[in-house]
């Protein structure tokens, strides 16, 4: 994790994971609500990232589970912290 | 209560031995019917321990055939068994270790016709299949049924696991109210999976559904098993029922199983690919 104020860790699983090649990233979004947070998050990462979040109306999809510093968010929204742990899963499919 | 056989007593006395189980936790597990839903990666482990700790009666649904491609994980099955269906070379398999056990074989495609039939004989279901359609369908099935559920997903170096019990935690679409958009979330087969993650996460299942029978220790009810295998990590979150959930919320709106494609129209019209095969 950043010891910068600003910075808060995107933990990253699964599909998201095998896509941006990285287990956690540490991103400036402190002060941010956590889904403008995800909105910056899905423009910054690439044309692969955006539709595992968001559907086309820029809605963040029902199937996936955030969590912020391992609790469910708020469904009001919340704002990121320098150092808040911002947890995103995917369900997996494979058996 | 019929009495053990010697044979049998040796054959259980690591499980009798234990307080938590004795003779009458073997019994329990020996009259027990359990469904294991996919004969692959993750029900491999599955069948091949709960036939082995002597659960009288277990189902196994696929209808799939063994190809080479599945043998690097799937170790109910071996090479002279490609080409087989798969629930033969599992039944096989299983009631080769134990014939105390007998393997009731479903070679044939779950769908919102036939699952509440399926289901109907057994006290616990396993979810070890490989696509979200059929992940959907069990829990909404287990979850009309009041059956309990053990649920997981691998993928890559990962695993989730959870424990669904009805009207006591949440159920998968509390978790995941929708599937992911078609093709999003990769199979196996496109992302692969390290064949050991399988047996983990599968053994994980299996050991929750032996609790579950002979009413040992906490479940993973209510909570995410999160495994990272390259940092050989666990983490468990907490994720709690939805009172909006579709199927067990407080005003359900699936009352009956449904078909994913048609889940999918209901929520909006999204064209689907055909279901995959990792």
């Amino acid at each position: 994790m950043s010891t910068n104020g600003n910075h808060v860790e995107i933990r990253l699983f699964g599909p998201l994971r095998a896509t941006i090649g990285e287990k956690s990233l540490s991103l400036p979004y402190a002060g941010m609500m956590i889904d403008d947070a995800l909105e910056r998050f899905a423009d910054e990462q690439g044309e692969a990232v955006r539709p595992m979040l968001f559907d086309s109306q820029g809605n963040r999809l029902r199937s996936i589970i955030l969590l912020l510093n391992d609790h469910t968010v708020d469904p009001d929204g919340e704002r990121l912290r320098g150092g808040d742990v911002v947890t995103v899963l995917l369900p997996l499919a494979g058996g | 209560m019929t009495r053990f056989t010697e044979s049998q007593i040796e054959r259980y006395s690591r499980h009798i031995i234990l307080q938590e189980v004795g003779g009458i936790g073997q019994r329990k597990l020996l009259d027990s019917r359990v469904l294991i839903i996919g004969a692959g990666g993750l029900s491999s482990p599955v069948g091949l321990y709960l036939a082995a700790a002597g659960v009288g009666t277990i189902g196994i649904v696929d209808s799939d055939t063994v190809d080479l491609s599945n043998l690097q994980r799937q170790i109910l099955h071996t090479t002279a068994d490609l080409g087989r269906p798969k629930c033969l070379s599992a039944q096989e398999t299983m009631e080769g270790i134990n014939p105390d056990v007998s393997v009731i074989p479903h070679q044939l495609r779950l769908t919102s016709a036939n699952v509440l039939d399926v289901i109907a004989d057994y006290d616990v279901v396993v979810d070890g299949a490989d696509n979200f359609p059929t992940r959907y369908l069990a829990n909404d099935a287990c979850v009309l049924s009041g059956k309990p559920l053990s649920h997981a997903g691998i993928l890559r170096f990962e695993g989730h696991v959870t424990t669904i019990l009805p009207g006591r935690g949440p159920c998968y679409r509390c978790l995941y109210p929708e599937p992911p958009p078609p093709g999003l979330v990769p199979s196996c087969q496109e992302a692969g999976i390290l064949g050991a993650i399988a047996g983990i996460i599968g053994s994980i299942q299996a050991a929750e559904v032996l609790k579950l029978l002979l009413g040992l220790g906490e479940l993973l009810a209510g909570r995410l098993l999160v495994f990272d295998g390259l940092d050989m990590a666990f983490r468990t979150i907490e994720l709690p029922r939805r009172p909006d959930c579709p199927v067990c919320g407080d005003r359900p709106t699936i009352t009956a199983p449904i078909d994913y494609e048609e889940f999918c129209r209901l929520r909006g019209g999204t064209t689907l690919q055909s279901e995959v095969h990792p």
